[in-house]
C-alpha cells in the first residue's frame, strides 16, 4: 500500500497540506467569506427594512382608515343634528301659523257673532216699531180715536212680555 | 501487491512531478500536492467569482455558495452555538478543503490526496492539538476534569479515568483513519472492478453497472465523510469549550 511504503514522501505531503490549507484559508478569510457575509447581511437586512416599511404603511393605513371613519360618523352626527332643527323649525313654524290662524279665525268668529247680535238686535227693534205701528193703525181703526204713542209701546211691551 | 504496476493499489502512489530538495529534505511537487492546488483553485474560484456579482437574488451559482456558507455555518452553531462563530473560517476551510479533495478525486485518473493517511492524520492531529490546547487555555487545570465521567463513584475512577484518556487520544486516530479508510476502500473498490470489466469481456457489463452504482455511492461518500470530519471537530471544539 503505497500510503504506508512511500514514508520518504510523507514530508513533502504534508509540507504541501499546511501550504495549501493556509493559502485556501488566506483567500477565503480575506476575500470570499466577507463577501458571502456582505450579501447575506444586505439581503437580510433589505427583508428587514421591506418589512419594517410594510409594517409602517399599515399603521398609516389604519389610521386613516380610523380617522375616515371618524369623519364619517361626525359627518352622520352633524346631519342628523341637522335634521332635527331643521324638523323643529318647521314645527315650531307650523304652531305659530296655526295658532295664528286660530287666533284671527276666533276674531272673525267674535266680530261675525257681534253683527248678528246687531242686527238681531236692530231686528227685534223694529219689529217694535213696527208692532208699535200695527198697534195705533188696529187702535185707529177699532176705536176711531188715535192713541198715544207710548201707551203703545207699552201695550207692545207688556204683550210681548220679558 | 503493493507497487504493482496497474493494480487497484496503483492509484495512490506518489509520483514526485517536479523535484524540490530543500535541506536534504524532500519537498517535492507531486501529484498529491497538484491535486491540493487544484482543489485551492476550485473552492477559491467556486466562492469568488460564484459570488463576484453579490446579487440580492442570487443564481445558481452564488445560490450554491451560499449555501456552503450557511450549512457549515448551521453546523457550527448547532454543535458548538454562537462561541463557535469565531472559528468559523477554519472550520469552513476544513470542510471545503476536504469535500473538494473527496469530489475531485472522483473525476476519473484524478488523485485523491485524502486516500493518504499522512494527510489526514496531519489534519486530524492538527484538530487535536487546537482543540486540546484551546480546552488548557480556556479552563486550566480543570481540563484534567474531563477525564472524569461526571456522576461516576469515586470506587470506578482508576477504571474509568484510563478508559477516558484512551479515548481521548484515540480521537486523531479515528478521526484520520475513518476518512483515509472511507477514501481507499471506495478508489480500491471501483478499480477493482474495472478490472473486472476488462476479464470478462461481455459479460463485463455487469460490474460496470456495479461501478456506476457505486460511483454514486461514493461521491455521497465524498459528501458525508467531509461532513464528520468537520462536525467531529466541532463537536471537539463544543467538548473543549464547554468540558462536559
Amino acid at each position: 500500500m503505497p500510503q504506508l511504503q512511500q514514508i520518504d514522501t510523507f514530508l513533502s505531503q504534508v509540507v504541501w497540506l499546511v501550504m495549501a490549507f493556509v493559502v485556501l484559508f488566506v483567500v477565503l478569510r480575506t476575500i470570499a467569506l466577507p463577501k458571502i457575509q456582505a450579501t447575506l447581511e444586505a439581503r437580510r437586512d433589505r427583508i428587514e427594512g421591506d418589512l419594517d416599511r410594510a409594517q409602517t404603511l399599515r399603521g398609516e393605513a389604519e389610521q386613516v382608515l380610523a380617522e375616515y371613519e371618524a369623519a364619517m360618523a361626525g359627518g352622520r352626527d352633524k346631519a342628523q343634528s341637522v335634521i332635527r332643527d331643521a324638523a323643529e323649525d318647521a314645527k315650531a313654524q307650523a304652531a305659530t301659523a296655526h295658532r295664528a290662524t286660530a287666533e284671527k279665525l276666533a276674531g272673525d268668529i267674535a266680530g261675525a257673532e257681534a253683527r248678528i247680535d246687531a242686527a238681531r238686535d236692530e231686528a227685534v227693534g223694529n219689529i217694535r216699531e213696527v208692532a208699535v205701528d200695527v198697534v195705533q193703525a188696529a187702535a185707529q181703526r177699532l176705536i176711531g180715536g188715535r192713541i198715544a204713542r207710548k201707551a203703545a209701546a207699552d201695550a207692545v211691551d207688556a204683550a210681548s212680555g220679558p | 501487491m503493493a507497487g504493482e504496476k496497474n493494480g487497484p493499489l496503483d492509484q495512490f502512489t506518489i509520483k514526485p512531478l517536479v523535484s524540490i530538495d530543500i535541506g536534504g529534505a524532500d519537498l517535492s511537487f507531486t501529484n498529491s500536492s497538484l491535486a491540493m492546488l487544484i482543489t485551492v483553485l476550485s473552492i477559491s474560484l467556486f466562492l469568488v467569482v460564484g459570488m463576484s456579482r453579490g446579487r440580492l437574488v442570487p443564481g445558481r451559482w452564488q445560490s450554491m455558495a451560499e449555501l456552503s456558507y450557511e450549512f457549515v455555518a448551521g453546523l457550527l452553531k448547532e454543535t458548538v452555538g454562537n462561541e463557535g462563530r469565531r472559528y468559523f473560517p477554519w472550520i469552513f476551510t476544513l470542510f471545503m478543503f476536504i469535500l473538494f479533495g473527496n469530489l475531485l478525486g472522483m473525476i476519473p485518473s484524478a488523485f485523491t490526496f485524502t486516500s493518504h493517511i499522512v494527510v489526514t492524520f496531519a489534519m486530524a492531529l492538527a484538530v487535536f492539538l487546537f482543540v486540546t490546547l484551546l480546552a488548557i487555555f480556556k479552563h486550566g487545570i480543570r481540563f484534567f476534569s474531563f477525564f472524569v465521567p461526571p456522576g461516576a463513584p469515586k470506587l470506578m475512577w482508576p477504571l474509568l479515568i484510563p478508559i477516558e484518556v484512551i479515548s481521548y487520544l484515540s480521537r486523531p486516530v479515528s478521526l484520520s483513519v475513518r476518512l483515509f479508510a472511507n477514501m481507499l476502500a471506495g478508489h480500491t473498490l471501483l478499480k477493482v472492478f474495472a478490472g473486472f470489466v476488462v476479464a470478462l469481456g461481455a459479460a463485463g457489463v455487469v460490474p460496470l453497472l456495479f461501478i456506476v452504482a457505486l460511483t454514486g455511492l461514493e461521491i455521497l461518500i465524498a459528501f458525508l465523510q467531509a461532513y464528520v470530519f468537520t462536525i467531529l471537530t466541532c463537536l471537539y471544539i463544543n467538548d473543549a469549550l464547554h468540558l462536559h
